[in-house]
């Protein structure tokens, strides 16, 4: 297999790098980003069983069709979505090149739809958004699902560490939900709510946010009457900052965002600092409700580890799994079996866990 | 005279400042834990 990984310097590309020289199977990998020494570096690091070559590049300012065409698959580790996903969709399609990434920006998820018919025609399958959330979310969701009649309501939440956030297109990302209006309406949506996750996470104070697993889940369970996503860091510190910026308005465009990042640069050790008893990990948890005969019943389940690991090894079992199917547009829970995909990102120490709630 | 107005800008920053980070301190404490988290294991259950 040829394959194409874009953003293969940050760090979810670099261990999404590893994790596919681990599977095996390539005939050719290219790794890709903008700047030629970190990828000569990371080539060097690479190569040996297999024939590795670099392609320095920026997205936005060539043809991203004129690269990926050769491959056989695309995936991306390049972000953030708000700005790459559609372009990078788009050449993939024309390309004739199946594509695997780790978007998770709710407006370029949206623009997937209308890029599906000609998906199909041109033989490509795409799935957009295939790493902890959307990607394990979906998966989780779908298992928990087996176990009700009908769902009626999905939570999914996430506690992030600022210390474990994948680099600047994380940052951006988080930036961007947080602050352009994408703010999930409703006043209990904004309000802070606790959530426990597995240790070393624990409990974490999150807030509501618009986020692209809705889509499909509103389309595999048409009964769902409530969807929620929520988010929070770890750090509370950081996350009180990052929010008080995106209230004054510093998260609602590209150039306030960078400006954002590159100021608090200096105050991140204070931040940490003033958030005793964090820990730089990353823990998702969804929790369905719905109904299994005339009872009502809430399913829970969480993982919890580094944040590259959770994005980069659901992202390369999905890329194994697209190939030849010439599906369309199309998300994770729908390439196999989310059990069998579940234990296979299992086998690589990717622990899952159920909530046993304490009886009252 | 202007620096009445410099100091109580920064004597309102400082003691928003403590107030937040007393409130950090405060939120550090942790509610006890909602259950226990059961391994899943997933080719066994499937």
């Amino acid at each position: 297999m040829k394959v194409l990984l874009l953003g293969a310097t940050g760090a979810m590309g670099r261990r999404a790098a590893t994790e596919l020289i681990r599977e095996g199977g390539l005939e050719r990998l290219t790794i890709a980003a903008r700047a030629r020494g970190p990828l000569e570096n990371l080539g060097g690091l690479l190569s040996g069983s297999v024939d590795v070559r670099v392609d320095d590049f920026d997205l936005l300012a060539e043809d991203p069709a004129a690269h990926f065409s050769g491959h056989d698959i695309v995936i991306s580790a390049a972000g953030p979505g708000y700005l790459l996903e559609e372009r990078c969709v788009k050449a993939a399609i024309d390309a004739r090149v199946d594509y695997v990434s780790l978007n998770d920006d709710t407006i370029a998820a949206e623009l997937m739809s209308a890029l599906d018919q000609e998906a199909r025609r041109n033989e490509v399958t795409v799935v957009s958004g295939a790493g902890m959330a959307p990607g394990i979310s979906n998966l989780l969701v779908a298992l928990a699902a087996r176990r009700l009649d009908e769902v009626q309501e999905v939570e999914i939440s996430v506690g992030a560490s600022s210390a474990d956030a994948g680099g600047p297109a994380t940052e951006l990302h988080f930036l961007a939900m947080l602050g352009a209006g994408d703010f999930a309406d409703s006043r209990e949506a904004r309000s802070p709510h606790p959530v426990y996750l597995p240790d070393p996470v624990g409990w974490v104070e999150t807030f509501g946010v618009d986020h692209p697993e809705e889509l499909a889940l509103r389309s595999a369970y048409p009964a769902l009457q409530a969807f929620r996503f929520r988010v929070g860091l770890v750090e509370k510190a950081v996350m009180d900052t990052v929010r008080a910026a995106a209230a004054s308005g510093l998260g609602s465009t590209e150039r306030r965002r960078r400006f954002l990042l590159t100021a608090a640069r200096p105050l991140r050790p204070l931040l940490h600092a003033m958030s005793p008893g964090s820990t730089p990990w990353t823990a998702i948890r969804i929790d369905v409700r719905g109904t299994t005969g005339s009872r009502t019943r809430t399913v829970t389940y969480a993982v919890v580890d580094r944040l590259a690991n959770l994005a980069s090894i659901p992202l390369i079992r999905a890329a194994s799994l697209v190939r030849g199917r010439g599906s369309g547009v199309t998300s994770i829970d729908r390439l196999s079996d989310a059990e069998e995909l579940l234990a296979d990102i299992a086998a690589r120490g990717i622990r899952f866990g159920e909530l046993e709630p304490h009886s009252l | 005279m202007p620096g009445r107005g410099i100091k109580r800008v920064a004597g309102l920053t400082v003691a928003a400042v403590v107030t937040w980070w007393l409130r950090l301190l405060a939120h550090s404490k942790k509610p006890p834990a909602e259950g226990h988290w059961r391994e899943l294991d997933l080719r066994r259950d499937r």
